[in-house]
């Protein structure tokens, strides 16, 4: 992709965030219908299916020449196309009881690279973005991960359905005496890590929607990002660990301690 | 306390609450925190430092003879004094330290071991939670109740101890997750209580903490028809080992998770 379709790109998927993130600020209090998908942990509302829905058409009419794949209503647009992923609400739990800690995330990806990630944090007005090569950013200010000692430091992870996953990074992480935290949005996990607050991120299983956008954003502000089997990759499909490179390797091997 | 008393406190603490938001929010932030003592995981901010600092200030004009009792400046007033102020200038000091925007101030009125007035403030989204002994639980105007409901898809808020994880925090993270529970470790016991009496959660669970850290969210807890336990399973309403929050047929349940024994 071209320099200035990026521009493009940013500048549409910033409107396009700013639009998702007033309407889940005003439908807080109400969500509409909720329901659970694959498990029981696993929900959806009306307030997902309809922001997805005007986030499909508002690419649609900008870029027709490129796909979709959003996580309640599949995939649309041509096959071959750059790729948005969309993902309405990442943390629906959250959202759906009214927990205050959910993000709004759209990242584009072109040949398995993402090249444009806007995340927003509409609870706490925070806006995330980046460009392939452009930096990351919070609001207008550039944004670093931050690297050093994992002591007394924060590390994010989410529920995997793995539980063995999760409590097994619990105990590898208190000897480290790194501080665990479970918030339930990878998007927002993967901002954190971006913006240096939080040492690194790890997620045994996530979806590209969760993941395409703070994945360009953890990598423009510095981070390395490893898979779970231990490879460096633009877009982790299963397992991702995302930290300074200082610290990277060592919490990969916290995280899948038996190489992935 | 008569009533008129504790509403009167309720004003005083909430104003207080007001303040202690804004200085949280717009104050330097996350700039050169430390730790104290031994501990990677105990952090101080100069935020703390100077909201407390205010707090008590406040306090001492409004109720000289009251006593205080705060997370970085230790006990001051009347050792005998039957009314303690508990407060927590920032609650989730580690989030806070390191720029991750959950946190909270907590500022409580206890008497003989029984809250009396308690405010816990959200400075991140602008929100606050309040409560007076007998007259209810409330987010800004909303008045609160606890969540009911079957266990499966809810929500329960769970702090480790710091960077270590307490006796009994893996038995019931994994019952938490054979019966279709979603655990949160969010890292402010203080909103972890709010969060539960608003409904937001089913529950929560700590397995350490200071009277600081949870006198206020206790009140808002019980005010909003939860029921408070500790990890043993008996009912008060300001435990001191442990503590379990939610419903009545919620802190049943998870104290029958925690003490469980399920032989893996």
């Amino acid at each position: 992709m071209t320099a200035a379709e990026l521009e493009a790109a940013v500048a549409e998927a910033l409107e396009i965030a700013r639009f998702a993130a007033a309407v889940m600020v005003q439908r807080a209090d109400d969500v509409g219908a909720r329901w659970t998908k694959a498990s029981p942990t696993d929900w959806a509302t009306d307030v997902d299916v309809a922001i997805e829905a005007e986030v499909r058409k508002r690419l649609a009419r900008r870029f027709p020449t490129h796909r979709c794949v959003g996580e309640e209503a599949g995939e649309s647009g041509p096959p071959d196309g750059p790729t948005w992923y969309v993902d309405p609400v990442d943390g629906t739990s959250n959202y759906a009881a009214h927990l205050p800690w959910s993000a709004f995330s759209l990242g584009l990806v072109a040949d398995g690279v993402p090249q444009v990630g806007v995340i927003v944090d509409p609870f706490r007005g925070e806006v995330f973005h980046a460009r392939l090569g452009g930096g990351a950013f919070l609001g207008d200010r550039p944004i670093r991960v931050k690297g050093g000692p994992m002591a007394g430091r924060l590390v994010m992870t989410e529920l995997s359905g793995r539980r063995r996953t999760t409590l097994a990074l619990a105990q590898n992480l208190g000897s480290e005496q790194a501080i665990l935290r479970i918030m339930g949005s990878a998007a927002l996990s993967l901002c954190q890590v971006a913006a240096g607050r939080a040492a690194g991120v790890v997620l045994h299983r996530s979806h590209p929607w969760d993941v395409a956008a703070g994945a360009l954003l953890v990598t423009e502000a510095g981070a390395q990002l490893i898979d779970g089997s231990g490879q460096l990759s633009p877009l982790p499909a299963s397992g991702l660990v995302a930290a300074a490179p200082d610290v990277a390797r060592r919490l990969w091997e916290l995280a899948f301690p038996a190489g992935g | 306390m008569t009533p008129e008393e504790r509403a009167q406190a309720l004003e005083v603490a909430r104003a207080i609450g007001r303040w202690a938001a804004a200085a949280i929010r717009t104050g330097p932030g996350a700039e050169r925190p430390w730790t104290k003592g031994a501990s990677p995981s105990d952090w101080v901010t100069a935020v703390d430092v100077a909201v407390e600092a205010g707090v008590r200030e406040r306090l001492a004009q409004a109720y000289p003879h009251h006593r205080v009792v705060g997370e970085e400046g230790g006990a001051s007033g009347e050792a005998q004094a039957p009314l303690v102020w508990y407060v927590d200038p920032v609650d989730g000091t580690t989030n806070f330290a390191h720029g991750l925007g959950w946190a909270s101030f907590s500022l409580a009125l206890v008497e003989d071991g029984q809250p009396q007035v308690g405010v816990v403030e959200d400075p991140f989204r602008g929100r606050s939670f309040h409560a007076v002994l007998g007259g209810g639980a409330y987010l800004d105007e909303r008045r609160l109740e606890v969540a009911a409901g079957d266990p499966a898809g809810q929500v329960v808020l769970l702090e480790l101890a710091g960077h270590r994880r307490w006796p009994g925090f893996e038995r019931l993270s994994r019952a938490l997750e054979d019966n279709g529970v979603t655990a949160r470790v969010m890292g402010s016991s203080a909103l972890g209580l709010a969060e539960t009496a608003a409904g937001s959660a089913a529950g929560v669970v700590l397995g350490e903490f200071h009277p600081w850290d949870v006198a206020a969210g206790a009140l808002i807890l019980t005010e909003a028809q939860g029921v408070l336990a500790d990890l043993a399973g008996r009912v008060s309403p300001l435990p001191e080992r442990g503590l379990i929050g939610g419903s009545g047929a919620w802190v049943l349940r998870l104290h029958d998770w925690l003490r469980a024994d399920r032989g893996r």
